[in-house]
């Protein structure tokens, strides 16, 4: 390495070696923690730092091949977003410039500055042809810890506004502070490498911070958990849900559906729910009509309070043909759930009346002058599992990795 | 295990924590009780 050059401390008279002359402006002093001036010829003391926050894992001077290239750690930063900690190292190599490393609980991440600045919204920037999308993490960070020189004039107590932009496992960084706009592309780099590359100890703590705003290599990991998670718990879910809805008890009945008028009060059966609260389900099967539809409507009754919970049922089914060719809709078959039942004996009643269509009219008579009638089997049971809960459930604990993955694949097109 | 993991995990409580309790006390979004019965119209919507 060239440019190198010895400037005194103002604060402790300690001797500094300046390795980017010329280019830094900033240098935090090695023996009291002062954070110096260097831009100036008489080197000012800009500010006092607490001298045991520089336990970085590469202090400054430390050298390391890296890509094939040889650099110079000439300062390190923490930054913490209030909730998370990481540390950022400047590489210096004089032929080249400055680059960056990013530790962060044990991921590593190395980072060039980009001259040319990505284009886009708020949502998603293209960079050289690359969609980046917006990451979900994005704090503000304030630095913590200054050891070494920077080309720029930094202070414990900084602040800078942050966004990460994903495609893959890279990332653009942006950063925004006092009117400047940095741009930064980040791409992983195994740990294995900085170990190789800068000499260190695998099980060295420094390594071992969590970050939310670096880790998103660690954050991919979480993906096969959070299927395996939520195929555990919907399985459990669904379990526990069948113990909970009790008991099975069932009544069967019949019902000759009138045209023209309503067939009221028609007992089905009587059934008894067991637990504190039971839903009742009940399955409606009409008889193989055609351009027909019932209307039923269910009374639960309960014998002890006389009180009733009220529901509507419909089998219907439609065919023809038309310029499309033949057609039919509807069902035979319906099921209507009632839930909140209480404890309790209930009588099962129903009302029905038989529709024709398109004209709702009256049938033609039997051949006996007996007014025609839909025969529709009614049967109420108890301890009917409510799918509709079930299938919400495995929706929203799906959902989450779901759009993990959507967001991966999208990044990665 | 990170910070998104522990979240999606009290997110999975949340979740199975309501849909247990709903099943006991047989409540449903989609249960058919306050349908009213009279006000249908029937028939086919072919067209």
């Amino acid at each position: 390495m060239s440019g190198v050059r010895t400037v005194s401390c103002p604060n402790c008279g300690g001797s500094l070696e300046v390795r980017a002359a010329g280019y830094s402006v900033s240098l935090g002093c090695r023996y009291c923690g002062s954070i110096v001036d260097i831009s100036r010829p008489e080197v000012a003391l800009i500010a006092a730092y607490n001298r045991e926050a520089a336990t970085f894992t590469l202090p400054p001077g430390v050298r390391g091949t890296l890509f094939g290239t040889e650099w110079q750690v000439i300062g390190a930063l923490r930054r913490s977003d209030g909730e998370a900690t990481w540390d950022e190292y400047l590489l210096f190599n004089p032929y080249i410039g400055y680059r960056w490393l990013v530790a962060s609980e044990g991921e590593w991440q190395f980072g060039t500055m980009l001259l040319d600045r990505p284009e886009g919204d708020v949502d998603s920037v293209t960079w050289r042809g690359a969609r980046y999308t917006r990451a979900m993490h994005q704090p503000d960070a304030t630095t913590e810890t200054v050891v070494g020189e920077f080309y720029w004039r930094v202070a414990r107590g900084d602040r800078a506004r942050c966004s990460s932009f994903e495609r893959g496992n890279n990332s653009l960084s942006l950063e925004e502070s006092d009117g400047e706009v940095n741009w930064t592309l980040l791409v992983p780099v195994r740990a294995r490498e900085i170990e190789s590359a800068f000499g260190l100890k695998r099980d060295d703590p420094v390594n071992k911070r969590r970050s939310l705003y670096v880790s998103r290599a660690d954050d991919s990991d979480d993906l096969p958990r959070m299927y395996l998670i939520s195929t555990v718990a919907a399985i459990m879910a669904l379990v526990l849900m069948l113990v909970l809805a009790g008991p099975t008890q069932r009544a069967v009945g019949a019902i000759k559906a009138p045209f023209g008028t309503t067939r009221e009060g028609q007992l089905i059966g009587t059934i008894a729910i067991a637990r504190p609260w039971q839903f009742v389900t009940i399955h409606a099967q009409g008889s193989d009509f055609e351009n027909r539809w019932v209307d039923i409507d269910y009374s639960i009754v309960d014998r002890s309070t006389g009180q009733s919970v009220d529901g509507y049922g419909l089998v219907e089914h439609y065919s023809g043909r038309d310029s499309d060719g033949a057609w039919s809709e509807g069902s035979r078959a319906t099921n209507t759930q009632f839930g909140r039942l209480p404890r309790g004996t209930y009588d099962i009643y129903a009302d029905a009346q038989a529709h024709a269509w398109p004209v709702d009219e009256a049938p033609q008579a039997s051949g006996w002058n007996a007014p025609e009638v839909l025969d529709v089997r009614v049967e109420a049971r108890t301890g009917s599992v409510p799918w509709g809960n079930f299938w919400t459930l495995l929706l929203l604990l799906m959902a989450v990795p779901l759009l993990v993955t959507w967001r991966r694949v999208r990044n990665q097109e | 295990m990170s910070w998104r993991l522990f979240v999606y995990i009290l997110w999975t409580v949340l979740l199975v924590s309501g849909a247990l309790s709903a099943s006991y006390y047989a409540w449903s979004p989609f249960s058919d009780e306050v349908r009213g019965g009279h006000a249908f119209y029937g028939g086919s919507t072919h067209k």
